[in-house]
């Protein structure tokens, strides 16, 4: 192509300066094009200029149809966006395929962007409904329906206003002039043509003809980023004048990285806890959706916490939320309630019944007020103030009045893009409410809906201006000039793009009608046109590629000139701040630290689980009893696995203060239903005890119920097997073992007599059970423990594992049979079960001798660590990581 | 070097030239990649455009590989000659695609996008997003990789669903079943959703998710599985008749009816001989009999019996006992008689039972059920699994009936096809190309030519069907039949290694394809490598009695290798990650440097566990372990003591860290530290919700000194990971704090140095090759899926596919015959693909390989705490589902065993924790940028505005807007009736979203309002039209101050005494007394913004600017002279 010899910024400031409506493709140009004259003016020391009206041709279309409608109010009202979104969705879900689409929104735009292409195109849709395919039927089918439901609420959409934008009435007072540009759609091209007369062409770069290219192969996607972000930073280091245009065509999916990266080089402030400063050398494209920014994703969660029951973890998450706390000491106080509340909390329910029980949690529990429930509770008490169906503009009014005692009754914190995306969700909720003709009336759970489809759709990004440095997403010819222009992602894959057609018309008619995307052709023609008017734009332009992050090679688009000079590769670049602080990272200090203090008197063990988790690991040991280091528990539907062991524990107790012994359990089986009445009060009152503390809902309960009177059937028909046995002794009350001079309580199952007086010591488990206390570091020395408070007469100590997938025996047993089918043990070859007490005596003490005398040295079992929640507080080496020396850790005196 | 024609080049001409479709089966380093290329190329000079072959491979790596090196063929074709080095046939067959394309006027070197190379699922999504109608997507697609936390939700919500319908009543009887362990049936039906393309369109009709089961549709599918599985049964009989002969078998009837007849009722089920006398149909409604057959000649233990007693019916001195015993010598004689008997036995009814087919059927609906709830999902986050991309391709296509024309769609004909790593594809995969092809047929002028090897089939678990090649070979794709290629020549190996693989695998694997089993014959290969290697060291078999002593010999062979060959690369390749471990160890204990690939869980890492760590207390104040970890990391290091200080103090951590009391008694260096930290989190909370949640953390761990306490830039990339990991999760929704770390555990390490040694899974060396290969821990097994809620079972037949499904028993219940048979299947498939693994990994190596196995063991590495039994350390056989058991039958014998280490006082590798690190005392970080940001934010007068929105003021901005746009436009010459503009102005109102009723006031306002202006004297002269310089909404920007300045004026003009006026409308209201304070307020609001307004005035010529502020709705005015205030 051949841009005008004439300066073409001239032109430009000509026709601005003459009052001209200057149309250009798109909003990132107005915004590029008005700067441009701006910067002009102030160089060449102009004053005052008359603000140039630099519009992009589809919102100045809207605008002027707006406009004349002062004059006409009978012209059809033009839909928002939000509007148009909606009645797309409708139309779609109202087909018969509609609600079985996996994205019906996806759907609606697709169908909106294919209505809009129509229009663009000027492609008949008599043809596209006689081409006979199903996408281009369904189709037409949904255009019909969106039509009619125009029609019917006398609207039009902005697709509309470009298809008879000859028809509509120019507004006289307004001349136009328009830009020469690639992305001019043919019938925008056409009216252009007709009314805004020649274009005005774009500004070539002053040294065009040497203008160095230059190409940039990077390691990674991130190096990518980092080496643009590197030279946009040292150019602007050296000339704060510097402008520079970025094309990254990929931008949608990596607009995050991307913004790491230029952050770290051109506002690093970004990365201080500092409140962020405004303003930034650079600017990205487009927007993020404004459902992200905190105010509104933080009003969102409160709306969706409204409709029906909400899990535990969505009521913790609304609880603890920065939003309603004011400040530490009260976020402390909801993270305290929460604490309390894991234990007892069932695992969804509406919100009302959740603000219910944590309030009732907080006073039982005396925890200190939590300013988070009374915010979140007045919010609640303003959203459930309407109910039933009503018009969009009467749910804003709730809405609003729950955000404002909820979510935003702090926004006194707010920072200034919070509050701009605020104020952004204002306009919105305005324009929400001239849609109560298009909505209708919806129920509280489907305007919460429609909203938050509203603001995931809207796109916002905080104030910007134009700065030095414009990140586009577009494939597009910047039409300024530029002092360095750096096309990303310029690889062979991807340059020139890919055939692409617009999905939901026919191909064969979008080639027909020159949609550039949907032909090979077409796509490298543009593509070798748009590079041209690369070259000619700046002064340096550079190309880049990028290896994939797995690591596969990426191979330059062979349109970029063959004579470009390489470039350095650039290194693989980490975060230069985080390089940076690495690079002056000080000598690490090391020091021994397997001792803590002795036991203080003042402490407390926790009983047999201390020197569990000791025997297993010496730091677990400490870590879980002294620092009280315990995972955050998480409510699950039902019992969890703790309760239900103790639902056993509670009903066998039961039961066995009935049945006695194994008379008594003979004398049950004969009667049947006695049994199972034993069985029914037992489970029951095991159930009533554990749903006081945390009742899961009466489904659950009955679940349980059923389950556990399975169990017990399962167990007890084990139990009857055995030999004769009298229950000497129930898990009542606890009992103290001392050891090292510390205390350990304990509850024991349970103690049967034999007939010749002999004892057997037993005790539930309900999940896997296996001979566990065995070796110098047993991985559990329950029973040993138990076994030396009540030696007496003892031969034999057991698990009873109780569990759906069997029931047995796991014994230590000096005598054979003692148990049905179960031999005497080999008690690690002492001969008597009063010998091996003997050398349990003497694990015991060394363990609790340890755990008094402060020892806490991470020296797990080889299975240890497999079970344990404390990787990250022990730090225990990994065995792979080179840069770590393994080190022996030197013993304290 | 390799010679110049290899010893199978016959085949590979075909594979290449031949017109028909192909289906090639490449061994290891059998040059796969250039037969696919030099067929592409091929191609490529037949059609008429580039798109229309279609090449799909699995990995992205193998597609940009392949495309890779058509490219380069295309360029060197531009040579004259082909260059030295370049593979002649590639370059000559790229000649001839050059010669075509330039015909064509095609330039694909300009566009290679051209080249329709891609992976399956990249073909799937281009599918699903160019029809997402037909294929039920809707919309473009967001693909995440890791959905697990979907599935999770997804199987939650199912198991969550109440009511009266089928669906309720399935989940309460699959919780009953599942022994209402919810956490657990959670995990199993999360499994299930990922392959749910297997399993879906079978359970559910056509690819619906979200249809429920009906009765009749139930009632069908029943008919089917009932079908199917007589089918299967007849089959195993089938199997049975041809292993036992037809001889013997006729010679059955009267034998067992003389059993039948003796023991009567002692044995009712012999009962059938005396019904049906007959000879043994192989057929499932003779199974009953055929059983008995097996009871009685099988002993307890599955070996043929040598001796007949009563118990079976044959009492000594009987009549039939020599012909049973002479019998049973006469099966013994056939190879497989046994284990057909074995098969016999372990048949299931050749109906479902009732039991079966009602769990069978609650599972399904509960599947079915979680798999519409996973839609919903996904339809709430608004993205999709890979799993639903493949679904939706195939939706793409069509039913089968009507299979959707691509060429009418998309303007898109295919021509051919070509398919990588066949052995790899999955049921759905099948399906795809099967309704790509449809229709085609040979000699049409349309190909499909498939590549792989089913010997090196490993990847079952992600739904790999290695009969499919089977079938493929045997049945073709359709109407399509292919011709079956095999390449024999390994440019890989030495000649030693080849031989030895060749003779050992030979007898490893199955001497024949079996397509119901699934199993891969052996072929084997022919090296072209001359032999330039050390043949006595090709192969090494090694065991040991103990892992460590295993361990600590790799380390010592690594060793004396790398120093004998610097230049080798050289490759661990472990079964499963954990497996490692030990051999890491003795790396490093004698400082060898390794790079292990994915093999070590990113959490392991220091630098990533304390963020882990930090990222958990950032999102919940009171997750305590995280909170002391973060006291204990590095960046603060608090000694286990004053840990103990500040844990005693409180329940949350951060609530004694705040407490000057409780740090009083700390040191005055911990005090410190803390104080330090306690700065950090105030600041990160005070700007918590300014920036994503990723960026605050990263600035959080920044401000702590996170980067400083890294060891090196790698601990800084695998950070990275974790930050795009947390990302990921903050977009799905930021799971429990009790969850989080959970989620980074599928994350793994990739470190070391280049030209390490290289350690890692035998299936990731898949497609690579080393010079030396070494397979420890054969004696390890694999942990199988322990519980699984159906098992599936699929089947070729005629017509359909078969397939077959079975519940798990109830939890507790005894065995279930169904269940167990497809638990055989599993079994026996697994068996199947541990030898194929073995083959890959033995294949891997060039020159040497080394197998070693600790066959000693102690106890057992794997095992959960406590199941290590009481054995004794004597040397074991190898455990059911290790590799050394595949290896053991065959060339155990050829094991040296090192007695060394059987003592076990080797030193047993064992990981302990070291020192306390952290950084001096007092350092801090150098902060990120140099002194206060440059701006900063000027929120601070927005905040105090309040309410954000409310009804009054949203009219009253409409009414505003009204007036405004009527003054503009206004002209006072022209008679103007307000009034009648009533109707237009209330339909304008109510069009810009004023509630109806307000529609009437706030019209009226704008009227009274308007008429007001005219009547009011200072409205006309505002109105008036001067002469000079007069404007409305005049627009004009100028610097000031550095910065541009925009201004509209509303109305502006020169008056009679040369003053240049700029006046701007306010249409606020004010109601009741105190009118003159209010406008005293507005006009100190709007001051500023008039100040600048008349500085812009100024510049526009020499008068002298006086500004006012008028407002209509109260006809109020108030004017000043700028720059007095
Ligand atoms: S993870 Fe292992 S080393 Fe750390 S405390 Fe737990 S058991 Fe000990």
């Amino acid at each position: 192509m051949k841009s005008d010899p004439a300066p073409g910024l001239d032109r430009l400031i000509e026709a601005a300066d003459a009052g001209r409506t200057v149309l250009v493709p798109n909003t990132e140009l107005a915004a590029a094009l008005g700067d441009a004259i701006e910067r002009s003016h102030r160089r060449s020391g102009r004053e005052v200029w008359p603000t140039p009206r630099i519009r992009d041709f589809g919102g100045w279309l809207k605008d002027r149809y707006t406009r004349a409608q002062l004059a006409d109010s009978t012209a059809a009202r033009c839909l928002s966006d939000i509007e148009e979104r909606e009645l797309w969705r409708e139309a779609v879900l109202a087909g018969e395929s509609g609600d079985r689409l996996l994205e019906p929104s996806g759907a609606a735009s697709a169908a909106r962007r294919a209505r809009r292409a129509i229009q663009e195109y000027g492609i008949p849709m008599a043809a596209v409904a006689a081409d006979g395919g199903e996408e281009s039927a369904m189709f037409t089918e949904w255009s019909g329906r969106f039509a009619a439901r125009c029609r019917e609420l006398g609207c039009v959409d902005a697709a509309q206003l470009l298809g008879s934008a000859d028809a509509a009435p120019r507004v006289e007072t307004e001349r136009v002039a328009w830009i020469e540009s690639p992305l001019w759609r043919p019938v925008a091209r056409r009216w252009l043509e007709h009314y805004g007369g020649a274009p005005l062409m774009p500004v070539r770069a002053a040294h065009r003809a040497e203008a160095p290219v230059r190409f940039v192969g990077a390691q990674s996607p991130d190096a990518e980023l980092a080496a643009i972000a590197r030279w946009a930073g040292t150019r602007l280091a050296e000339r704060p004048e510097f402008r520079a245009w970025i094309c990254m065509p990929d931008l949608a999916r990596r607009r995050n990285e991307l913004e790491d990266a230029f952050d770290a080089v051109l506002v690093p402030h970004r990365f201080a806890l500092l409140e962020a400063p405004a303003g930034a050398p650079y600017a990205i494209a487009g927007g993020t959706p404004l459902a992200d920014y905190a105010p509104v994703r933080a009003a969102l969660d409160l709306l969706a916490a409204v409709d029906g029951s909400i899990p535990f973890p969505q009521f913790s998450a609304l609880l603890r939320a920065p939003e309603l706390s004011e400040s530490a000491a009260e976020a402390s106080a909801a993270a305290c309630l929460d604490l309390e509340l894991r234990s007892r909390a069932p695992a969804e329910a509406p919100l009302s019944q959740w603000l219910a029980l944590a309030e009732a949690v907080e006073s039982n529990a005396e925890l200190r007020p939590t300013a988070a429930l009374r915010r979140l509770a007045a919010a609640w008490k303003s959203l459930v103030e309407l109910t039933g169906s009503h018009p969009l503009s009467r749910w804003l009014a709730v809405w609003i009045a729950g955000f404002e005692a909820g979510p935003w009754n702090l926004r006194r914190r707010w920072s200034s893009t919070e509050y701009q995306s605020a104020e952004r969700f204002r306009e919105l909720l305005g324009t929400l409410a001239q849609g109560d003709a298009c909505f209708g009336t919806r129920s509280r759970a489907a305007a919460h809906a429609l909203l938050r489809r509203a603001l995931l759709d809207t796109p916002f990004q905080a104030q910007t201006g134009v700065p030095p440095i414009w990140v586009s997403g577009q494939w597009m010819d910047p039409w300024l000039a530029y002092d360095g222009l750096w096309v990303a992602s310029c690889d062979e894959a991807h340059w020139p793009a890919p055939v692409d057609p617009i999905p939901l018309l026919p191909v064969r008619l979008q080639r027909q009608y020159g949609v550039i995307a949907a032909g090979m052709e077409s796509q490298l023609r543009f593509a070798e046109d748009l590079q041209g008017r690369w070259l000619e734009r700046a002064s340096g332009c550079v190309f880049s590629c990028a290896d994939s992050a797995e690591g596969r090679p990426a191979a330059p688009s062979p349109l970029i000139p063959v004579t470009v000079d390489a470039g350095a590769q650039p290194a693989v670049l980490s975060h230069p701040l985080w390089l940076a602080q690495l690079e002056c990272a000080p000598a690490i200090d090391r020091r021994p630290d397997e001792w803590a203090p002795p036991f203080g008197a003042d402490e407390r063990t926790r009983g047999v689980a201390t020197l569990k988790a000791q025997s297993r690991c010496a730091f677990r040991g400490y870590a879980e009893t002294r620092l009280r280091a315990q995972p955050l528990e998480q409510p699950v539907p039902g019992f969890n696995e703790r309760e239900r062991g103790e639902l056993v524990h509670e009903s066998l107790q039961h039961l066995w203060a009935g049945l006695g012994g194994s008379a008594g359990l003979a004398q049950a089986l004969a009667r049947p239903e006695e049994l199972a009445r034993l069985t029914a009060d037992a489970v029951h009152r095991a159930i009533l005890k554990q749903a006081a503390r945390r009742d899961p809902g009466r489904r659950w309960r009955e679940r349980e119920a059923e389950r556990l009177a399975k169990l017990l059937g399962k167990w007890l028909e084990l139990e009857s097997a055995r030999g004769e046995f009298d229950v000497e002794r129930l898990e009542a009350d606890t009992e103290t073992a001392r050891h090292a001079q510390l205390d350990f309580s304990v509850r024991i199952d349970r103690i049967d007599r034999l007939p010749d007086g002999s004892r057997v010591l037993i005790d539930y488990k309900t999940g896997a059970a296996n001979r566990d206390w065995q070796g110098e570091r047993p991985d559990n020395p329950q029973l040993p423990l138990y076994a030396l408070l009540h030696s007496a007469s003892l031969i034999a100590v057991a698990y009873g594992k109780i569990n759906a997938a069997g029931c047995a025996f796991v014994s230590e047993s000096e005598r054979s049979q003692i148990f049905p089918g179960k031999r005497a043990t080999r008690m690690e070859g002492m001969g008597s079960l009063a010998a091996l007490l003997d050398v349990w005596a003497g694990r015991i003490e060394r363990l609790a001798e340890e755990f008094r005398s402060g020892r806490a040295a991470v020296d797990p079992t080889p299975t240890a660590c497999r079970t344990c929640h404390l990787h990250g507080l022990c730090r225990i080496p990994s065995t792979m990581d080179l840069s770590e020396a393994l080190e022996e850790p030197a013993e304290e005196p | 070097m390799s010679r110049s024609l290899p010893r199978d080049s016959e085949a590979r001409t075909h594979a290449v030239h031949d017109d028909a479709s192909v289906l090639v089966q490449a061994p290891a380093g059998s040059g796969k990649t250039t037969l696919l290329t030099q067929r592409y190329l091929r191609l490529l000079a037949s059609v008429d455009a580039p798109e229309r072959i279609l090449a799909l491979t699995f990995t992205r790596r193998a597609a940009e590989e392949m495309r890779q090196r058509v490219i380069a063929a295309l360029a060197a074709a531009a040579l004259a000659e082909c260059p030295p080095g370049f593979n002649a046939e590639t370059w000559r067959l790229a000649v001839g695609a050059r010669e075509r394309l330039g015909t064509l006027g095609i330039d694909v070197q300009r566009q290679p996008s051209r080249l329709r190379i891609e992976t399956i699922d990249s073909f799937n999504f281009w599918l699903a997003s160019q029809l997402p109608i037909v294929s039920g997507v809707g919309g473009r697609l967001n693909v995440v990789g890791v959905a697990r936390s979907f599935y999770e939700e997804a199987a939650r919500r199912a198991l969550a669903h109440e009511g009266t319908d089928l669906f309720a009543a399935a989940v309460e009887r699959t919780l009953a079943v599942g022994d209402q362990r919810w956490r657990q049936l959670v995990g199993l039906i999360a499994g299930m959703l990922a392959g749910r393309d297997r399993w879906l369109p079978l359970l559910a009709g056509r690819l619906e998710a979200a249809a429920a089961l009906d009765a009749a549709q139930l009632d069908r599918v029943r008919e089917h599985f009932d079908e199917d599985l007589a089918l299967l049964v007849t089959r195993g009989l089938q199997a049975a008749r041809d292993a036992l002969g037809g001889e013997g078998l006729a010679s059955l009837p009267p034998l067992m009816r003389a059993a039948a007849r003796r023991l009567g009722a002692e044995r009712p089920e012999l009962a059938a001989w005396l019904a049906r006398p007959g000879a043994l149909a192989a057929d499932a409604t003779d199974l009953e009999r055929w059983r008995t057959v097996a009871d009685t000649f099988l002993t307890k233990g599955g070996q043929l019996r040598k001796r007949f007693t009563r118990t079976e019916g044959f009492p000594p001195q009987c009549p039939e006992r020599d012909a049973m015993i002479d019998l049973s010598a006469q099966f013994e004689r056939r190879p497989g008689a046994a284990a057909a008997l074995q098969a016999v036995r372990a048949l299931p009814e050749p109906r479902y039972r009732d039991e079966d087919w009602i769990r069978v059927r609650d599972v399904a609906q509960v599947l079915v059920l979680a798999a519409a709830e996973l839609d919903e999902v996904f339809r709430e986050r608004a993205t999709v699994d890979f799993a639903a991309v493949s679904l939706a391709g195939l939706r793409a296509l069509g039913a089968e009936g009507s299979p959707t024309d691509l060429a009418l769609r998309l303007d898109y004909r295919l021509q051919h096809l070509l398919l990588d790593e066949f052995q790899d594809t999955s049921g759905a995969q099948l399906e795809l190309v099967r309704m790509l092809t449809l229709g085609w047929q040979r000699g049409d002028g349309r190909s499909v030519f498939c590549v792989g090897d089913p010997m090196q089939s490993i990847y079952g678990f992600r739904q790999a069907e290695v009969r499919a090649f089977l079938e493929l070979a045997e049945t073709g794709i359709g109407d399509l039949e292919l011709d079956v290629r095999r390449l024999s020549s390994n440019f890989r190996s030495s000649p030693a290694l080849v031989q030895w693989v060749n003779a050992c695998f030979e007898r490893i694997m199955p001497q024949v394809d079996d397509r119901q089993r699934g199993a891969i014959a052996f072929r084997p290969s022919d090296s072209e490598v001359e032999a330039s290697f050390d043949v006595a060291r090709a192969v090494s078999l090694r065991g040991f009695m103990s892992a460590a002593a295993e361990a600590k010999a790799v380390a010592e062979l690594i060793e004396s290798r790398r120093t004998e060959h610097p230049e080798w690369r050289i490759a661990i390749l472990v079964r499963a990650r954990a497996h490692a471990r030990d051999i890491a160890l003795a790396l490093r204990g004698r400082g060898i440097p390794f790079r292990a690939v994915d093999i070590e869980p990113l959490q392991d890492r220091a630098v990533v566990r304390d963020l882990v760590m930090l990222i958990r207390a950032l999102i919940h104040l009171g997750d305590r372990t995280a909170w002391l970890a973060v006291l204990r990391a590095p960046w603060s290091g608090l000694p286990l003591s004053e840990l103990l200080t500040i844990a005693r103090s409180g329940s949350i951590v951060w609530d004694s860290v705040c407490d000057e009391a409780v740090l009083r008694a700390l040191s005055a260096e911990g005090a410190e530290r803390c104080r330090r930290l306690r700065k950090i989190f105030e600041d990160a909370f005070r700007v918590q919700t300014h920036t994503s949640l990723v960026r605050w953390v990263e600035r959080s761990w920044l401000a702590l000194g996170g980067p400083a306490c890294a060891t090196d830039e790698r601990g800084l990339a695998h950070v990275r990971t974790v930050f795009a990991r947390l990302r990921e999760l903050g977009e799905q929704g930021l799971p429990d704090a009790a969850e989080l770390e959970r989620h980074f555990a599928d994350l793994y390490a990739d470190g070391g140095a280049a030209g390490a040694v290289e350690i890692m899974t035998i299936h990731k060396a898949k497609g690579l090759e080393f010079d030396l290969v070494v397979v420890p821990g054969l004696d390890r097994h694999a942990r199988q899926d322990a519980s699984q809620l159906l098992l599936t079972h699929q089947f070729a037949r005629t017509g359909r596919d078969g397939m077959i499904m079975a519940a798990r028993p109830a939890v507790g219940a005894g065995t279930d015959r169904l269940f167990e048979f497809l638990r055989t299947q599993a079994r026996d498939a697994s068996a199947l693909e541990a030898q194929r693994l073995l083959y890959v990994a033995c294949t891997r190596a060039k020159a040497e390989l080394h197998l070693y196995a600790a066959v000693g063991l102690h106890e057992d590495p794997d095992a959960a705490p406590g199941e290590n039994s009481e054995e004794s350390p004597d040397v074991r056989a190898p455990r059911a589902g290790s590799l050394l058991a595949v290896l053991w039958p065959t060339v155990g014998g050829q094991f040296v065993i090192e007695a060394q280490g059987a003592s076990g006082n080797l030193d047993t590798p064992a990981l302990r924790g070291g020192p306390l690190r952290r950084v001096p005392a007092g350092w801090a970080p150098p902060p990120v940028a140099d002194g206060q940001p440059a701006v900063m934010l000027r929120a601070a007068d927005l905040r105090e505005e309040a309410p954000i929105f409310d009804w009054v003021g949203e009219t009253a901005r409409r009414v505003g807007s009204l007036v405004h746009a009527e003054l503009q436009s206004m002209d006072l010459e022209i008679h103007y009736d307000a009034a009648a503009r009533g109707p237009h102005f209330a339909r304008w109102l109510a069009l810009n979203g004023v509630p109806r009723e307000h529609l009437r006031e706030a019209s009226e306002r704008a009227i009274a309002a308007l008429i007001a202006v005219r009547a009011d004297p200072r409205g006309r002269w505002i109105l008036e039209q001067r002469h000079r310089d007069d404007f409305r909404e005049h627009a004009v920007s100028g610097y000031w101050r550095g910065e541009v300045m925009r201004a509209v004026f509303d109305r502006s003009f020169i008056d009679e005494h040369g003053v240049r006026w700029v006046i701007d409308y306010k249409t606020s209201r004010h109601a009741g007394s105190g009118l003159e304070e209010f406008l005293e307020r507005e006009v100190e609001r709007y001051r500023p913004q008039l100040e600048r307004y008349a500085e812009l005035a100024r510049r526009l010529g020499p008068e002298p600017v006086r500004v006012g502020l008028y407002f209509p709705l109260m006809r109020a005015w108030r004017e000043w002279e700028p720059g007095q205030s």
